[in-house]
């Protein structure tokens, strides 16, 4: 008998030792990037989402609970004058060591869950950002129409006093949103017919009162304090491609022009890659066999000193996103496209550690004052790419299986997951993994409930 | 037999003690460094009604108040984006105070 109880509490301690060292923390698999230093953990390399399990079915629980009890209050039910609690957001960091928790101070989100009223008229995605003021422009736009759309702006944040030094607001806007007239450009310009093709870009400024541009410390992350202005630009597709604008090219200053060509190539690189990865999921799975479905892909894209285009994240530069939407008249990438082979940029803010492991990986790399461009393999982005939309793909089956379990238990809420936003990061080598908490985002995956 | 039967019959008792309801509290202090704090899921969610009441009781009247005045437009929709600092308990003695962000629609 004490031999017995003494391999019970061997197989125990064994067995707790293992939950515990890996419970709350997401496997390896997903976030250990070559360059950060985590090696891949070998006893957890699966791709199962069931050591973060627990931590799910807080998440759903705590958000739900805490909407549920404010809404069943007496108090809050007699809504005044119609007005009623109609989204909520909450928002998920990774550490360091693939640690997964709410965030509650500063960070890069790794995950961000829209909550939204059930029955409620669909919200449409716009509203639920934050209001930002935002100049928005078409292909029908010119560069002196954004100058003219973005007059009002200027006037009303110097009037409210929000900027001091209006002289220099005015210098850097110009300075970005002729940058970000060249990225429009280039957008406008790509002809690929692709399923996932660009639709709109979008650029977060943040300015400082003295009219300074200041840097995010992650794409999504929020500036206390900053003044923020957004620029966006939407492609109206015509049915007949002779029918799109053509680009505007006598306006653009040299700069602008390598932009727009730069521009025009990774569009169109990215369109190719993101429709054959998404292709190649939808081999293997069904990827909407639940209430989402996979509504877009967003790409940060920047100018580096060197003259290129990339998929970027570095200081001093002002970062658009450029976001990825499907069209159902949307060809398959095809084999023969001889722009297959071309490697994809990618430009980051020069480190050490990126540099050590470039070289022990034997990457090529340019290295400039303040970033290096890698050139990235476009079997390996594909690849990455595929990834990062399987691990979107799972947490949000998981939440929405959360939601459902929850309801089975007796617990029915009034409120739905309407959207999830995943964040991810590329390694130097062409891997994916999602944003840490330090990370600046590259990607973002956007999946949206069908019935909300 | 009858021991494996037992060993079975532990097992299953002590695996519900390893489901968790801790919810990790993570972030990045000013230094940057990286914080985790645990908290109980069912504290959490309690804290989060708190700060919802306090804006749906307070803070949208106060809004809507202040736009009263406006004669040309309708407001259909305040989104507020709302930064709350919290003191939360970390072990008997040590408090901590975290800084949530929480985004809220209200709508008309």
């Amino acid at each position: 008998m004490k031999k017995h109880i003494l391999i019970t509490t061997l197989l125990l301690s064994l067995l707790s030792t293992v939950s515990v060292a890996k419970e709350g923390h997401l496997s390896s698999y997903w976030h250990a990037l070559p360059e950060n230093g985590l090696s891949i953990d070998k006893a957890n390399t699966s791709d199962s989402l069931n050591s973060v399990d627990d931590f799910f079915t807080n998440m759903v629980g705590s958000s739900l609970g805490a909407l549920d009890d404010y809404e069943n209050d007496p108090l809050n039910k007699a809504t005044k004058n119609g007005w009623h609690l109609g989204g909520f957001k909450t928002s998920i960091a990774l550490g360091f060591s693939g640690k997964i928790g709410l965030l509650a101070f500063g960070g890069t989100k790794a995950l961000e869950v829209y909550w939204a009223k059930k029955k409620k008229k669909a919200v449409k995605e716009e509203n639920l950002e934050s209001s930002i003021p935002t100049v928005t422009i078409t292909d029908q736009s010119s560069q002196e129409d954004l100058a003219n759309e973005l007059e009002p702006v200027i006037k009303q944040l110097v009037a409210s006093k929000k900027i001091k030094d209006e002289k220099e607001f005015r210098k850097n806007l110009k300075s970005a949103s002729e940058d970000f007239y060249a990225y429009t450009q280039g957008m406008k310009s790509v002809k690929s017919k692709y399923i996932w093709r660009p639709a709109k870009v979008r650029l977060d400024m943040n300015f400082s009162a003295t009219g300074s541009l200041v840097p995010a410390v992650g794409v999504l992350v929020k500036v206390g304090g900053a003044i923020r202005v957004r620029l966006e630009f939407v492609r109206i597709m015509s049915k007949n491609p002779a029918g799109n604008k053509m680009a505007n090219h006598a306006s653009l200053s040299k700069r602008g022009k390598k932009i727009r060509e730069g521009t025009k190539t990774l569009l169109h690189d990215l369109s190719f890659e993101v429709t054959k990865a998404y292709e190649d999921l939808e081999n293997k799975w069904n990827p909407e066999d639940h209430d989402f479905t996979f509504k877009l892909v967003g790409m940060a894209v920047g100018f580096g000193a060197s003259g290129n285009v990339g998929v970027a994240s570095f200081s001093g530069s002002v970062i658009p996103i450029f976001y990825f939407k499907r069209f159902k008249d949307g060809t398959s990438p095809s084999a023969l496209d001889k722009s297959a082979k071309r490697p994809i940029n990618l430009i980051v803010d020069n480190d050490s550690t990126n540099f050590g492991y470039a070289k022990s990986a034997k990457l090529n790399y340019d290295k400039g004052i303040k970033e290096s461009l890698f050139k990235l393999a476009r079997k390996k982005v594909r690849k990455g790419l595929k990834k990062a939309m399987k691990f979107a793909y799972k947490t949000t089956n998981k939440i929405h299986k959360k939601a459902e379990r929850r309801k089975a238990k007796g617990k029915e809420s009034k409120w739905i997951v309407s959207k999830i936003k995943s964040a991810y990061v590329f390694s130097l080598g062409g891997s994916v993994g999602p944003a840490k908490i330090f990370a600046k985002p590259l990607l973002l995956l956007f999946w949206v409930n069908k019935n909300k | 037999m009858k021991k494996l039967f037992l060993t079975l019959i532990l097992l299953t008792m002590v695996t519900p003690v390893f489901a968790s309801d801790n919810i990790a509290l993570i972030g990045l202090d000013e230094a940057g460094e990286e914080i985790v704090i645990p908290m109980k899921s069912k504290r959490w969610s309690k804290r989060v009604t708190k700060v919802l009441n306090k804006v749906g009781g307070e803070v949208l009247p106060a809004i809507k108040n202040q736009y009263r005045s406006e004669q040309h437009f309708e407001f259909k929709q305040f989104d507020i984006g709302l930064a709350v600092k919290m003191q939360v308990g970390i072990g008997e003695l040590v408090k901590a105070t975290i800084n949530p962000y929480f985004d809220l629609y209200f709508m008309k």
